[in-house]
């Protein structure tokens, strides 16, 4: 009896020194008052006259009564607790393993946090902080007077876009993101900022945006400069290269995010407010302008314009697992000289393994009329992991009004291009390819031209092109 | 005669059409079983989707079916788990999701998981409360969760 009765003794004192010195998740709260000890907030009233933690002589009958009553309380306090811990690890299913469903059976004090809640404690929200680059060099020549894209007459190696992005998490759903390049052609090189804004996701199905960000437009206005996206050394003029339809960016506020989920399907959209910027090159325009202004010569370069008051937007629609996407597009905005402007297009690609397949339509209005229109397939086929055979077939209009007799060719641009992609690994690609244009619209001699030669101008431009990208 | 013709032909069909059919199965088998995904204890989902899955480390699902927030690790994209985890639960080849997280990451909308080795992914999940992973079926997945993929 006597034995019996020091064990229990000792459990209880030993229980008590535990509970008074660690506590129990944090639910206790030791409350010291002179020389006593006492539990609170754990529903276990103990009487204040317990005794501290110290040799103590061995109980009377009544004490031992008292004392047996409190072990009683004690066992269910310390299964109240364990019960919390199970619930805090949560329901141990059949299929997990190794700590989580090596609960002790026994009810000992389980004072010790499990594993994975010490380490939970531990750890640090995840920020993402990701930085990006991409480089292009490509050497571009025609075979006559004319310019178009990447080749020159006399053959243009300065074909050079090279940047670095960069992601970094401020807050766990607020990313900056910022894109630096350095650019040259032409012998002129120049440093651009070419987008830097913040996001910030508020749920799967919303995201804002500010700043100068990418402009969501069809399939390229993301990737200007990406050459691993693309197929061939750049991306389609008729929608991306001089014609406005398709701009690099916006500067202002967007939202973007999820439309609905299925399980095939997927829609994503996005829209924005604020201001575009207009990279035209506008043959017709320059000559007819300059004829009315009575000028015999003209200066044919592009023209940068700002677009104020802009909005608009994207909607896609995806199949991920197929590789299938489509949409529609467009944006508005105003033109301080020439009123209003707006685009529309439509887009679709099928990108496999093997399989590419992209086509995009777009018109640009200006003042009430269609002022160009675009529109361009390519295809490619992955014959091995490296090499792909591309094509691509582009055409565009200009519905310039204008009394002045100006060759057709100025108003109309087709371009047929096939050519071969080896792929070093998914990362890097080398590219040549060959265009035979028809139409002076987007292929024309820059600088100075004598408007008495507008008909001796070459309509017809073959350039071949040999280029390299890689993205890290 | 023609009539012995035509079944040994319909037998060849019968015969090519069953070697398929095995090997489609045998390539599916290799898929789901080349990988299993574990998560963090505390999460208590017990299985998940293949489409839920791919959204989440495709980083367009911030969160499981339960509320629950998930942070996906990716393994290197040389690994073949990987490639397997790819072709079965994205179905595509690692190279094509190589390629969906170039256009995220340069249209500045999202990067992708981080990658790490298979042994601190199975660290990272096992100290991080959202920490979901796949690694190859022989790991130890001690102190985790793992979680049966569903069609």
């Amino acid at each position: 009896m006597h034995a019996k009765t020091r064990f229990l003794v000792a459990i209880f004192f030993g229980i008590i020194l535990l509970f008074g010195t660690r506590g129990v998740m944090g639910q206790e709260v030791k409350k010291e008052t002179g020389a006593k000890t006492e539990i609170a907030n754990a529903g276990v009233p103990v009487s204040s006259n317990a005794p501290a933690a110290a040799p103590v002589a061995p109980p009377s009958p009544e004490e031992f009564n008292e004392l047996k009553e409190q072990m009683k309380q004690l066992r269910a306090l310390v299964q109240e607790q364990q019960a919390q811990l199970e619930r805090m690890k949560g329901p141990a299913p059949s299929s997990s393993e190794g700590g989580s469903s090596a609960t002790p059976s026994t009810p000992a004090p389980a004072l010790a946090p499990p594993q994975a809640a010490q380490d939970t404690v531990e750890e640090q929200p995840i920020r993402p902080f990701k930085i990006g680059g991409f480089a292009n060099w490509a050497y571009g020549k025609t075979n006559n007077i004319n310019e178009y894209d990447l080749g020159t007459p006399q053959g243009r190696y300065d074909n050079i876009d090279m940047g670095l992005i960069l992601t970094l998490g401020v807050l766990p759903s607020v990313n900056a993101t910022a894109q630096v390049s350095f650019q040259s052609a032409d012998d002129h090189t120049e440093t651009d900022v070419d987008f830097a804004f913040v996001d910030w996701r508020i749920n799967d199905k919303i995201t804002l945006r500010g700043g100068q960000v990418k402009n969501p437009f069809g399939l390229y206005s993301e990737y200007f400069g990406i050459g691993t996206v693309y197929p061939f050394n750049d991306i389609p003029q008729s929608i991306y290269g001089g014609t406005t339809i398709g701009k690099e960016f916006y500067r202002g506020v967007g939202v973007s995010g999820t439309a609905f989920t299925t399980r095939k399907w997927e829609g994503t959209y996005d829209l924005f407010f604020g201001g575009l910027l207009n990279d035209e090159l506008n043959p017709t325009e320059l000559i007819s302008e300059a004829v009315l202004n009575g000028q015999s010569t003209v200066t044919i370069d592009g023209i940068s314009e700002p677009i104020r008051q802009a909005f608009g937007g994207r909607l896609t629609i995806a199949r991920p697992d197929s590789g299938l996407r489509f949409g529609i597009n467009g944006h508005s905005g105003m033109s301080p000289d020439k009123g209003r402007q707006a685009a529309v297009g439509a887009f679709a690609s099928y990108d496999t393994a093997k399989y590419l397949l992209r086509a995009e339509f777009g018109n640009a209005f200006e003042s009430g009329y269609v002022h160009y229109s675009g529109a361009y397939v390519e295809a490619g086929y992955k014959i091995t992991r490296h090499l792909q055979p591309v094509f691509r077939y582009e055409w565009a209009r200009e519905g310039l009004v204008t009394p002045v007799v100006i060759p057709d060719s100025f108003k109309s641009h087709r371009d047929i291009a096939g050519g071969l992609d080896y792929w070093v690994n998914p990362k890097a690609v080398l590219k040549f390819s060959y265009h035979h244009v028809n139409g002076n619209m987007l292929s024309v001699p820059r600088g100075d031209l004598d408007l008495a030669s507008l008909f001796a101008i070459p309509k017809t431009t073959d350039m071949a092109t040999f280029g390299l990208a890689f993205v890290f | 005669m023609k009539t012995i013709q035509t079944i040994k032909r319909v037998s060849t069909v019968c015969a090519v059409v069953l070697m398929l059919t095995l090997q489609v199965g045998q390539v599916f088998a290799q898929g789901r079983g080349a990988y299993k995904v574990v998560v963090n204890a505390s999460i208590s989902i017990s299985s998940i989707s293949r489409d839920e899955l791919s959204r989440v480390f495709l980083k367009k699902a911030s969160k499981f079916h339960d509320g629950h927030s998930a942070t996906p690790i990716d393994l290197p994209a040389s690994s073949g788990v990987r490639d397997a985890f790819s072709r079965d639960v994205h179905g595509k080849p690692t190279a094509a999701v190589e390629a969906y997280w170039q256009q995220q990451v340069f249209s500045g909308r999202e990067v992708p998981p981080s990658e790490k080795s298979e042994a601190a992914a199975l660290d990272f999940v096992r100290s991080n409360s959202n920490g979901i992973a796949y690694v190859s079926p022989g790991a130890d997945t001690e102190g985790m969760k793992v979680i049966n993929v569903t069609d």
